[in-house]
């Protein structure tokens, strides 16, 4: 009996050891030259349910890909090269004839119409992994709030399909600029980020700046001229009601920016031609003191956490740019290049800082990481500054303007890999843009 | 598939334990020889001394090995008989019934060599220990039960591994291939279990084709895979360790030349050019993953072996994404199969892709 466990026993390893010892070495490559370029994806017309609702169906498809198109990701394919017609939203999808066109993602989706409301729901598919990405989803709403929920299914595919976050369903407030260079009406203006459905939120009468965007978005920051002298101004978007911040006699207060919480205001404020930054409780208007040199400090930015401030300081001799903590204390240079830095920002990821910078005559929007490495600049022209990102952190919009009496100013938006610089259509002039989070 | 090797490792370790081992198995037939000596080498003895009187030359060693004996019979008797008297006893007293009918009565001594023969039986138990070895080769037609199952399954997922997933749901599919019906009509019988032995099929296959030199026959090496089925505990045993071996997806080391230079940086850039990262997050771009996938011979991936092994740089949610970009480019540009040489193939049947985006950040 020993001899029968003992011929067990030797069988049995000797039987897996070969297996364990002979395991075949795979073949082991690396690869690290790939290509980028956008991924191309199909989009047919969303399947219409019910009567009325077919151009609908149409618009919010074509809304969807030409969001997804243009972060320069994606490449919607021509649906005339379409082999395969999505007729019923439950129909099951035939995989190699969207292959056969090359098309890696497929969106189908289909719309009803009950009275004013509207119903999208739709469905992602990786065509080459032969599955659906994720599960489908329905959004509910009205038919004047369409393109809200095409952009909200951009945002889930684009999520589902990169990674990370969309940035469709925003709003982006700017200063629309009328009329020629020297006699230029401004005013504040209010859009979906992609240019539509621009509604005004200021009268021409005086000069405004700097809009920045609350962390909720439901209130707007802005400097105003309408008293001869910059104050900063806190305005309700929603009902466009606005008041005025405090501030103390004798001073000028500009560059104002919200703190992560939304309950502060950081922003410079000049006295006695110093520039230093300051903290002010928006409710009780109790004020801060952050910095307190006899160079000019400007530009404050919070970090997401509300840990740091960046800012810009020429205490140097030329503008650069600085990281304190958010209370203030011996601040910390984190530019370094040739030139000057100015206007930065914090991302809403809390890696990067994006600038303005200007040098050798050239101005550029470039990004950095937040202890000042890995500089890049992502633009170059005659005229460029101010910054802001897009909710995701993937994306910088800026204003960019053109040289001569002439030149307007129009904005620009490009990636952080510098990739698909594009003009935002706007009606006329625009500048200072500020992105809001993405929309509730 | 190279279980064949596993199976020939399987039986020369089997072999060495036995050798190394012997000292134990032989214990028990060893008193055996020596029981047996005992009680033929007096009666040999005398019969030697009576066959040498009369009829010597039958065997010269016979008449040899008395005659030292015959000064010392009885110290010669266990050492020098060991071996080749056990055999001549049974001979001795048949050739001599005349001579010695004292002898055919004192052959209780031959009955009880026939005894010893069925005491023998029990060494044979201890032989049954070796059986299977022996056993495993004349049930070769097993291999031939097994082989006709999955070699018609294998031939399917290998052509279009991609395709698989997309059957279920693609019936409607006109410029997709007759095969899609079958695949339809297969998985009602064993849609789980038709993949993995199909692997092992197609992995069989070349596997006897690429070893003829050294291992021929060793095709038939497969059978013990069949061989759990009897009762026997050793050849269950046997079985469980040759089942083990014949489940793993992995085959036996690769032999031949490796691949040149050229070849892996045609692989390489074959892969690369479909190696998309346009769309990833700036995370996901951070993340360096290692992929491992199988192939077939015909240099296309099996689509459902492709797996992640390993990520380093980012979120899991990032390495996610880093390698569905990853596992699509494999499948976009070996849909048509990469250019691999075939004669090559063991080097590689099993591919580890390591896609490391730093310089493209």
């Amino acid at each position: 009996m020993t001899m029968r466990i003992w011929a067990i026993l030797v069988f049995t390893v000797m039987g897996v050891l070969p297996a364990v010892v002979q395991a075949q070495e795979p073949l082991r490559i690396e690869i690290t030259d790939g290509v980028i370029e956008p991924m191309p994806f199909a989009a047919p017309a969303f399947v219409p349910e019910g009567g009325g609702s077919g151009q609908l169906a149409a618009d919010i498809a074509s809304v969807v890909a030409a969001d997804l198109a243009g972060t320069g990701l994606f490449r919607e394919i021509d649906k005339a090269a379409f082999i395969s017609t999505v007729s019923s939203f439950s129909a099951p999808v035939q995989y190699a004839d969207w292959k056969a066109i090359n098309a890696q993602a497929l969106i189908t989706g289909a719309v009803s119409v009950q009275g004013e409301k509207v119903t999208v729901k739709f469905r992602v598919y990786d065509v080459f992994a032969g599955q659906e990405l994720g599960e489908g989803l329905q959004l509910a709403g009205t038919r004047a709030g369409w393109r809200r929920m095409a952009h909200k299914v951009a945002d889930t595919v684009y999520s589902r399909i990169t990674g990370e976050g969309g940035y469709f369903d925003s709003r982006v407030v700017f200063v629309s600029e009328q009329g020629p260079k020297n006699a230029r009406k401004k005013r504040l203006a209010i859009m979906d980020y992609d240019g539509a459905n621009v509604q005004f939120l200021t009268d021409s009468s005086a000069i405004v700046l700097a809009p920045r965007f609350s962390p909720t978005g439901d209130r707007v920051l802005y400097t105003s001229y309408e008293t001869g002298f910059p104050r900063i101004y806190v305005l309700d978007v929603a009902s466009v009601g606005r008041r005025v911040l405090q501030s103390r006699d004798n001073t000028t207060s500009f560059a104002p920016r919200f703190s992560p919480d939304g309950q502060k205001v950081v922003y410079s404020q000049e006295s006695g031609g110093n520039t230093d930054i300051f903290l002010m409780d928006i409710n009780s208007g109790s004020e801060q003191r952050l910095t307190s040199a006899p160079s000019i400090e400007t530009s404050p930015s919070f970090s997401p956490d509300g840990s740091r401030i960046v800012f810009e300081s020429d205490r140097s001799g030329s503008p650069q740019l600085y990281v304190m903590s958010a209370g203030g204390g011996e601040p910390q240079r984190i530019s370094s290049g040739s030139g000057s830095y100015g206007t930065p920002v914090w991302s809403p990821r809390g890696d990067m800082v994006a600038f303005t910078k200007q040098s050798k005559g050239r101005f550029h929007i470039g990004v950095m990481r937040t202890d000042g490495s890995g500089e890049k600049l992502l633009t170059a022209s005659f005229l460029e500054e101010g910054p802001t990102w897009s909710p995701n952190g993937r994306v910088i919009m800026f204003t960019r303007e053109t040289q001569g009496a002439s030149g307007q100013s129009s904005l620009y938006s490009v990636d952080i890999s510098g990739r698909n610089l594009k003009r935002v259509k706007t009606e006329g002039g625009a500048s200072d843009p500020s992105w809001s989070p993405l929309q509730n | 598939m190279n279980t064949g090797q596993y199976i020939s490792l399987a039986g020369h370790a089997g072999l060495i334990c036995i050798l190394l081992l012997g000292g134990r198995w032989n214990s028990e037939p060893l008193p055996f020889d020596v029981t047996s000596v005992s009680v033929v080498s007096t009666e040999a003895y005398e019969a030697a001394m009576n066959a040498a009187s009369t009829a010597a030359p039958s065997v010269e060693t016979d008449v040899e090995t008395p005659q030292t004996p015959t000064e010392t019979p009885a110290e010669t008797t266990t050492p020098a008989e060991d071996t080749t008297p056990t055999a001549e006893v049974p001979d001795v007293p048949q050739p001599e019934p005349d001579d010695a009918p004292q002898i055919d009565t004192s052959e209780p001594a031959p009955t009880e060599v026939e005894p010893a023969p069925s005491e023998i039986v029990p060494p044979s138990e201890n032989l049954a220990l070796l059986v299977p070895e022996r056993s495993v080769r004349p049930r070769i037609k097993p291999v031939e039960r097994i082989a006709p199952e999955p070699v018609a399954t294998p031939a399917e997922p290998d052509v279009q591994p991609a395709d698989t997933p997309e059957v279920d749901r693609v019936e409607d599919a006109p410029s997709e291939t007759p095969a899609e019906p079958t695949d339809a009509a297969q998985p009602e019988e064993a849609t789980t279990e038709i993949d993995p032995e199909a692997k092992d099929d197609s992995f069989a296959a070349p596997a006897t084709s690429v070893r003829p030199k050294t291992r021929p026959r060793r095709a038939a090496a497969t059978e013990p895979a069949e061989t759990p089925s009897t009762e026997d505990a050793v050849a269950g045993a046997l079985a469980e360790a040759l089942g083990e071996s014949s489940e793993e997806p992995t085959p036996a080391a690769p032999s031949g030349p490796p691949l040149t230079g050229g070849e892996r940086e045609g692989l390489k850039l074959a892969v690369s050019r479909c190696w998309n990262l346009g769309a990833l997050s700036s995370e996901a771009m951070a993340v360096t993953i290692i992929v491992a996938m199988d192939m077939t011979r015909d240099g296309k991936p099996v689509v459902p072996s492709i797996k992640l092994l390993s990520s380093s740089g980012g979120s899991d949610a990032a390495a996610n994404k880093a390698y569905s970009a990853a596992r699509r480019a494999i499948i976009r540009c070996g849909a048509s199969g990469y250019d691999l040489p075939d004669e090559k193939f063991e080097q590689w049947r099993s591919i580890e892709m390591k896609f490391n985006p730093e310089s493209m950040r």
